[in-house]
């Protein structure tokens, strides 16, 4: 087990690659009282539609990723949720766009039975044709909630719009559509293909002693055999260029419109850290530019270009590039104007030196603040894993961001692909 | 935690080196009404948006990026009977950075408390940004649903008091209201203030003695009391949405100081808190009418509350399995099993406040607002104490009092 101390950090942790290729990383925090561990695979909504080695396509229904996640607590006698309960842990589990989570956090000072159920729970799927039914109205009532909610319908319809055939265009839970039509089979494939302990992470946050931990996992894994792995990937999309509607309306029972102003790019072909690096750089100029840090910023909320819910984000993935601008107002083609003027205004702006210090000096105290969290800590091990870029990389990668850096990032991108989302009261 | 009064404040210290960071938390605490609690949202929004040094957003970002990308925060809090006005400010340990802060951070506190910016534009802002906030809790409707019950099970009661304003009740206020109770705030407050990390007490009580002179404060006011009605009312109302909402609320009789509360606390869990409890399984699990469905506790005045979301079609079904899991409760119809589960549950619930900033503090002030000194060791053994009949004589006191419905339109499209 190889062990790192990160001493500006005051952190220790251990790491290693067990013999059936699953990745484990313990991180020591002994005053803590909390363990908090995640089991993960990088299989999210956007692997709706994988590529094994010999070119064979395999495509399943939206959503199908978070649907095994919730038939993944079934076992022999009901679920495991209770089995976690008995034992003092909290279970719980998430599906985002790239990857599946299953945790449990536990203050027990011998994890020995939560984290053997964690391991077991994950590697084996048991499921009948009748409890797959069951579940469809479950999740049917999930999708159902996120629907009536005014901001996560905002992100999910800017998505929508924006693009034509990339799967982020559906709900990370899919349709009920989708979901109906899913069967028990599909659900055992993407198991199988996906479940891997060579593709799965094992994070562990704790204060107990990790040799220990690390023997329990150990044991735990050498009784079990897993078939050999096929490499897959996730399918490349031919996404067109274009958006897939430029201006979209979306009627709801609302007292105040929400708008969304999105920009679709090309994805950006290069190295996940560069990748990364580059969506950091884009970063700074919009944190510089569309909050309080400009002096402006003041006057468009005085003079009600933006209100309080504005924001903005970008996110740089794999295959997709985009960015977009929120905000509550009633006139949105004004809002659409605004945000154009700003972008244009920033073509030719570089940021300061002072602006750049002043970020990265707030972003290092916002890195350091992880690790007041065991649950923190343990995601930010996963999301590192999985982009390829860990969270100290990912920190020294930050401070080392240039003004050039910066004009350049920006400078690259093509604003002529847009959509402009409403979402606006019934009776307008 | 050490807890001890000085001058006019409550002084409570935490020396803990399980944190990257310095906290200081100031609480201010006075008696509910309405008036009030909706101007001290507004002055609490307007204290932490600007000050008569750091007078601009700009500036108060500069000063809180000079310190690592600090964190202040203004919010308002009812505890029963009591409205709270906190201020906090979150610094990292300054021996992670190149330069001592700590000083500096006690000043920023200072500088907001003591020397808030009171001008029209910023009052402004922060009643414009209230509405906003309003406006955006009535459009979700699982807050809307709440509020309404509340409404509901607090007629005549001070949980009226904190539920969503009229707008014309914002509009009323006015700058001098502000200023009249910023005054009130730092001269006839019960003040609490809190500081947590790897600290050295002899600084900060200087540093606290230095830069948070509050001259006087008042004796802790009345924060508990129980909600009782006679009467049992449903209502319904119908929204374009995609979900039946519905809410139902109980009279408990129990609130946090009650011996029974930590009993009450244990057979909520087994009721309706836990993906363990009698409503997840036999609502969500045994007959997929729902994704999300829990029971949650009123402390401060003895209350319950059950929520859920469901379709149109199955809204009667999911009332009677409820109501029905009510009765198993009162009929002790759950294994021991069941509660040993729920226990343990509540028992790691509690014993993980010890690795969170907030909730550690926030169980400290509880402490001090209900008079009592109390371990979570003390907490642990009133959740192990528990029996079968405690649940059962407990559930078969608790009143069904209220249940609203906010039911989706039937027109409305089903699926996206």
């Amino acid at each position: 087990m190889k062990k790192t101390i990160e001493p500006r950090f005051d952190e220790t942790y251990y790491t290693e690659v067990l013999d059936n290729g699953l990745t484990l990383v313990i991180w020591h925090k002994p005053l803590f009282t909390t363990t908090s561990c995640i089991f993960a695979t990088p299989y999210g909504a956007l692997d709706v539609s994988q590529t094994l080695k010999d070119g064979t396509v395999i495509c399943d229904p939206a959503g199908i990723a978070h649907f095994l996640e919730h038939k993944m607590f079934e076992c022999e006698h009901g679920d495991v949720m209770t089995d976690f309960s008995e034992m003092g842990a909290n279970v719980n589990a998430f599906t985002s766009y790239s990857e599946t989570c299953y945790t449990f956090s536990t203050c027990q000072k011998d994890i020995t039975k939560p984290l053997n159920l964690l391991l077991d729970f994950v590697q084996k799927l048991e499921i009948t044709e009748e409890s797959v039914e069951r579940e469809k109205g479950i999740i049917i009532q999930e999708l159902a909630m996120y629907q009536q909610m005014p901001d996560s319908r905002l992100f999910n319809e800017t998505f929508k719009a924006l693009y034509v055939h990339h799967p982020l265009n559906e709900d990370i839970g899919g349709t009920a559509e989708s979901v109906r039509s899913t069967t028990k089979q599909q659900l055992q494939e993407c198991f199988q293909r996906n479940y891997h302990p060579s593709r799965m992470t094992l994070a562990i946050v704790t204060p107990l002693e990790p040799q220990k931990i690390l023997n329990l996992v150990k044991e735990n894994q050498s009784k079990k055999s897993f078939p050999e792995h096929l490499p897959l990937s996730r399918t490349s999309i031919d996404e067109p260029f274009e958006v897939a509607n430029p201006h979209a309306v979306i009627k709801m029972d609302v007292g105040r419109t929400k708008v969304s102003l999105a920009y679709k790019f090309k994805p950006l072909l290069k190295s996940d850290k560069d990748r990364i690096a580059e969506e950091w750089a884009v970063r700074f100029l919009l944190e510089s530019h569309f909050t309080s840090l400009n002096p402006d910023y003041q006057n468009w909320l005085d003079e009600g270009f933006i209100n309080d819910y504005f924001f903005y984000e970008v996110d740089f993935g794999k295959d997709y590039a985009m960015m977009m601008f929120a905000n509550e107002t009633e006139n949105a083609l004004q809002f659409q104007t605004f945000i154009e003027q700003q972008l244009a205004e920033l073509q030719n702006k570089t940021l300061s030196l002072k602006l750049l210090t002043q970020l990265k000096k707030r972003y290092a105290g916002q890195a350091m603040r992880i690790y007041n969290s065991p649950d923190d800590i343990a995601s930010s091990i996963i999301k590192g894993l999985f982009c390829k870029v860990d969270y100290f990389t990912l920190i020294r990668l930050i401070e080392s961001i240039s003004q050039s850096q910066i004009q350049d990032a920006f400078q690259q991108l093509d604003f002529s692909n847009y959509s402009l989302i409403e979402i606006t009261s019934k009776e307008k | 935690m050490k807890s001890e009064k000085k001058s006019a404040v409550v002084l409570q210290l935490q020396n803990t080196s399980k944190f990257k960071d310095i906290l200081i938390s100031v609480r201010f605490l006075c008696p509910l009404s309405r008036k009030d609690a909706l101007t001290r949202s507004i002055l609490s929004a307007m204290i932490q948006d600007r000050s008569e040094k750091y007078d601009t957003k700009q500036k108060v970002t500069e000063a809180l990026d000079d310190l690592y990308g600090a964190s202040i925060l203004s919010r308002t809090l009812t505890y029963g009977k009591a409205h709270m006005l906190e201020f906090r400010c979150k610094v990292l340990n300054e021996k992670f950075c190149t330069s001592a802060h700590l000083e500096k951070q006690f000043e920023l506190v200072h500088q907001f408390l003591f020397h808030p910016l009171f001008i029209q534009e910023s009052f402004q802002e922060a009643k414009d940004n209230l509405v906003d906030a309003i406006r955006r809790k009535m459009d979700k409707p699982s807050s809307y649903a709440s509020n309404q019950a509340l409404m509901m099970i607090g007629k005549d009661s001070p949980l009226m008091e904190t539920c969503i304003p009229e707008l014309e009740e914002i509009e009323a206020i006015t700058l001098d209201d502000i200023k009249n109770t910023w005054n009130t705030m730092m001269n006839e407050n019960h003040i609490t203030v809190q500081v947590q990390g790897e600290i050295d007490e002899d600084v900060i009580r200087h540093y606290v003695h230095r830069f948070l002179p509050f001259q006087s404060s008042n004796e802790l006011c009345e924060t508990e009391y129980l909600i009782h009605r006679t009467d049992v009312q449903e209502d319904m109302q119908t929204k374009a949405i995609d979900q039946t909402m519905l809410i139902m609320m109980f009279e408990t009789g129990i609130n946090a100081s009650h011996p029974d509360f930590w009993k009450l606390r244990c057979a909520n869990a087994l009721f309706g808190q836990l993906p363990t409890s009698l409503l997840f399984q036999e609502v969500r699990e045994k007959r997929s009418l729902c994704y999300s469905i829990s029971s949650s506790v009123l402390s401060f005045e003895g209350c319950m509350s059950i929520s859920t979301g469901v379709s149109i079609e199955r809204l009667e079904e999911t009332k009677e399995v409820i109501l029905k899991q009510f009765e198993r409760m009162k009929q002790g119809d759950f294994s021991n099993q069941d509660l040993q589960t729920a226990k343990a549950m509540l028992k790691d619930s509690i014993l993980s406040t010890a690795d969170d900033m907030n909730a550690m503090l926030n169980f400290e002030y509880q402490n001090l607002l209900l008079h009592q000194k109390r371990s979570i060791d003390d907490f642990i053994a009133c959740i192990d104490s528990t029996q079968k009949q405690d649940i059962v004589s407990l559930f078969q006191q608790i009143k069904h009092r209220v249940t609203f419905v906010l039911k989706q339109e039937v027109s409305h499209e089903e699926d996206n």
